[in-house]
């Protein structure tokens, strides 16, 4: 879910490292990171489903300039929509006002935030530099959720953690959650934006934004 | 943010494109080593023993190997960067609640910060104005002391002049930050609190004062993998106890 560039510059200095993982893997620009090697461990199916969508990134990323960022997008759209459970994450992220809104208002915004997802994907692998992506091990949560640590090896040795917060969903695990650098978590972020929209204009409003911001990445800008 | 717009985004772009990345990176060491001695002060006022011994390591490796802090060499060497700050200090003393601020120049911080990097900024300037030339006044005929303090003091002109180049490099990244977010203003601020409330929950879990002691030196550097905030820990921010509460028992 955190798009990363390939180039991020290297601080030490706490503030400055920070933005610059923050701004590598809000996925902002350039290219993103690609798996150069997996290592999941064996058997396990949230570590499997880390990989499959390692795998595929991977593949589209050495395919982007062939396929385009319209190929990107359709080739990764139905491998989002398998790893990630981008309905609960939608309904997480919306929040306590989840509750008030109609059904197509619900539907409205799992798709406009399925679109953004997957723009923003598109949008940011489309080349490959020789990051490493690697599936490192899972962790058992008490409440019955996996965590999936992974970190990404860029080609000048440099090292980036993404922890995936893994769910067994009824229609298999899926990821619910990314944490930067095992702290920053990407639905926490996503909901203090939608809260922020959704007070100040309503689900429309939310909707509005959402779309914006696909069409944004969609058109390459 | 129209002054971010129109004045700091771009030069933050232009220093991006036209310095290097190794010297970006080397600006950014070297001004970080510099402050590693206030790291490593706050560490002590946290009984952080761990991570105030790590920090004298970096130190010393890079500022000798590391050719006065342009080189990382430390983090290599198994030292990583260690968090301490005069806010973070303060946290860990009991100023737990503090209103968050978006400033210009300083950016976004909280009360607590705000109090934390003023005192720091006051105790550095009576250090590098009046304690170098006391000891090269005081230095013996003859000593090499001179010569350190007028290297020192060098190096204190140096950082000074580096810092700022470390600010572009911070907002050519909140530039990009911005892009991707629907609402800039609610994802930073999110971003802020929860990755400052990682350092501050790692202060406590391993000060001395909040009885939280044994795993010191764990550090936050970038090849660290730690386990999530939350569920995991406690204290947590805000919109992480949010969607933990949210996550439990939704299946769908």
């Amino acid at each position: 879910m955190w798009p990363t560039r390939s180039k991020a510059s290297k601080s030490n200095a706490p503030s400055f490292r920070f933005w610059r993982r923050v701004a590598a893997c809000l996925g902002l620009a350039l290219t993103l990171l690609l798996p150069r090697a997996l290592h999941s461990e064996g058997g396990d199916p949230a570590a499997a489903n880390v990989s499959v969508l390692y795998s595929a990134l991977l593949e589209t990323m050495k395919q982007a300039k062939q396929l385009g960022l319209k190929g990107r997008y359709d080739k990764l759209a139905p491998v989002l929509a398998k790893s990630y459970d981008l309905p609960l994450m939608s309904r997480i992220a919306v929040g306590a006002r989840w509750d008030g809104l109609s059904a197509p208002q619900r539907q409205s915004i799992v798709n406009a935030f399925t679109r953004m997802t997957t723009a923003t994907y598109a949008s940011r692998f489309d080349g490959f530099s020789g990051e490493a992506l690697e599936v490192q091990q899972t962790v058992d949560q008490p409440n019955g959720d996996k965590l999936v640590k992974t970190r990404i090896v860029q080609s000048d040795g440099k090292v980036i953690a993404l922890n995936y917060l893994v769910r067994n969903t009824g229609n298999g695990w899926r990821v619910i959650d990314v944490y930067l650098n095992g702290t920053i978590s990407e639905l926490a972020s996503r909901r203090a934006e939608f809260g922020a929209i959704l007070k100040s204009g309503g689900p429309d409003a939310l909707v509005a934004s959402l779309n914006k911001q696909g069409d944004k990445l969609l058109k390459g800008s | 943010m129209r002054f971010n717009h129109s004045v700091i985004y771009p030069a933050a772009k232009a220093y991006h494109n036209i310095v290097p990345e190794q010297v970006r990176t080397s600006v950014g060491n070297f001004v970080t080593n510099l402050n590693e001695p206030f790291v490593f002060a706050n560490d002590v006022l946290q009984l952080r023993v761990g991570a105030a011994a790590t920090t004298v390591g970096r130190f010393a490796v890079n500022s000798t190997v590391g050719v006065g802090g342009l080189f990382d060499v430390a983090t290599n060497q198994k030292l990583p960067q260690q968090s301490g700050d005069f806010g973070q200090t303060l946290y860990v003393w009991g100023m737990r609640n503090s209103p968050y601020l978006v400033l210009p120049v300083i950016g976004p911080t909280n009360v607590r910060d705000l109090i934390g990097t003023t005192v720091e900024f006051a105790t550095a300037i009576p250090l590098f104005a009046t304690a170098i030339p006391a000891v090269a006044a005081a230095a013996p005929a003859g000593s090499s002391l001179p010569h350190i303090a007028t290297a020192a003091n060098n190096v204190s002109v140096a950082g000074s002049v580096a810092t700022p180049f470390t600010k572009l490099d911070q907002a050519d990244q909140m530039a990009e930050l911005e892009d991707s977010s629907i609402d800039f203003y609610s994802m930073l601020r999110s971003v802020v609190n929860q990755k400052r409330q990682a350092e501050l929950d790692e202060a406590v879990q391993t000060s001395g004062w909040t009885g939280h002691a044994g795993n010191a030196g764990g550090g936050t550097g970038a090849d660290q993998i730690i386990a999530p905030s939350w569920p995991v820990r406690v204290p947590q921010t805000k919109e992480q106890d949010l969607v933990a509460n949210a996550f439990q028992g939704v299946k769908e």
